[in-house]
């Protein structure tokens, strides 16, 4: 029997940044507001670094992940297991959201 | 339209005449953002309203209010034994009933729950807020922190009080509008506020409420007269009572100030992107202290020192964009 984790599956979904999500630089941190689950989070750059990176374009984890790696420090490998949970918490609060146009993917 | 009677205020009328409006339902009490037209049979609360809304104006006439609120005394034996009194709102009542000679605490909780649920156009912040020179300070702080203390006494030296439990902030014009009831005092703070003042007009005390002792300050003629204007923010201190400590003020990280500001609101989750920008807003423009201090002449010379640079920085609004 396959064990799905629903986890796993968001970390490979097509993935976008909703409408209407709103980010505000407080120097060190960020607060990011969900229209979706109406929560304000408090968020360090990389991950609203994600949000922009999806508000552009819908995308995977991996992908993400790789345009990060151009922008230099880390490798994508390494981004990957750094965004990971990042990746999953920002799905469970509404700032990212499946992708209803899978096709456009850079992958 | 509400006609005002600007020489007769609360204070003015006697207690049986204030009785009557109650009654009849004719008290009206304007705070600024907000109405509340009191419906009662208790003689205990005329007593109490007069002593703790002396300044608020007797309103003849007032064709609308936002809140229609009943305290009344308890029916079947409890109108004689251990008599109660019930808090009641569009035929809801969402409190246990209070002791009969209690009836002001109810009203005032009873009035601040129907506030914090229902004023959905303004985002409120669990706040004192105090204006000095067309500026708002904001004191948002836990309970227990001494907020209410702090604005007692900044209210009793010269600050217009706008509110000690409300900051009412308007999203759309971005900003403060007074919710002027009387500063709620608890335990230790009513004693600390009579040392301070003796003359402070304070209410009764009503001891072994919820919170313990309380007792109200009534708010200043100024404070009730100017209750329409609105000010713009100024600054944010949150303020931290600790026995014995050196006077301390300490500049806020904004990220600090911004959940101290949202994640204390009575209403930030239903205020949607328009708290959220509201917030944003005020962490912009609004530079944060903490404030620690045990003796209240010292916080209020601190924070009289620190109005001057406020007020400075105010004054030049565009540069100070330009630096953000």
């Amino acid at each position: 029997m396959l064990d799905i984790n629903p986890d796993d599956a968001a970390l490979t979904s097509l993935l976008r940044t909703p409408e209407g999500v709103r980010c505000m630089d407080l120097g060190t941190m960020w607060a990011a507001y969900s229209p979706l689950s109406g929560q304000t989070l408090m968020l360090n750059t990389e991950a609203v670094a994600i949000l922009e990176i999806l508000r552009e374009r819908p995308g995977t984890l991996v992908e993400v992940c790789r345009v990060l790696a151009s922008e230099g420090g880390h490798s994508a490998a390494e981004l990957e297991t750094l965004c990971r949970d990042a990746w999953s918490n920002l799905l469970e609060v509404g700032l990212l959201e499946p992708s209803a146009s899978g096709g456009e993917s850079r992958a | 339209m509400i006609g005002i009677q600007q020489q007769f205020r609360l204070e003015d009328c006697p207690v049986s005449d204030l009785m009557q409006r109650l009654r009849q339902g004719r008290l009206c009490l304007d705070l600024g953002a907000t109405s509340i037209r009191v419906n009662s049979d208790s003689s205990e609360l005329a007593a109490q309203l007069g002593k703790v809304y002396p300044q608020h104006p007797l309103i003849e006439g007032a064709d609308w209010a936002d809140h229609h609120v009943s305290v009344t005394r308890a029916k079947g034996w409890r109108r004689w034994i251990r008599p109660q009194v019930d808090f009641s709102c569009d035929f809801q009542r969402p409190f246990a009933p209070f002791p009969a000679d209690a009836a002001l605490p109810l009203f005032e909780w009873g009035s601040n729950w129907l506030i914090g649920q229902r004023l959905a156009h303004l985002l409120l912040l669990h706040a004192g807020v105090l204006e000095r020179d067309g500026l708002a300070l904001v004191l948002p702080a836990t309970p227990g922190s001494g907020k209410s203390t702090l604005t007692a006494a900044l209210s009793l030296r010269g600050w217009r009080l706008l509110s000690d439990e409300f900051g009412a902030f308007c999203p759309d014009r971005l900003r403060f509008i007074a919710m002027l009831k009387p500063v709620a005092l608890k335990n230790r703070s009513i004693d600390v506020i009579r040392n301070f003042a003796p003359d402070a007009p304070l209410g009764p005390s009503f001891p072994k409420t919820r919170k313990g002792m309380v007792a109200h300050l009534a708010a200043n003629r100024d404070a009730v007269d100017r209750r329409k204007e609105w000010v713009r923010p100024g600054a944010v201190v949150i303020p931290r009572w600790t026995e014995g400590a050196e006077l301390s003020l300490e500049q806020l990280a904004p990220h600090v100030m911004f959940g101290a500001l949202a994640f204390n609101a009575f209403n930030y989750q239903d205020t949607g992107a328009r708290g959220f920008d509201a917030v944003s807003h005020l962490t912009t423009v609004c530079r944060g202290w903490q404030l620690t201090y045990s003796r209240l002449d010292d916080a209020i010379s601190a924070l009289n020192e620190l109005w001057q640079q406020v007020r400075d920085r105010a004054r030049q609004p565009f540069e100070n964009m330009a630096q953000k």
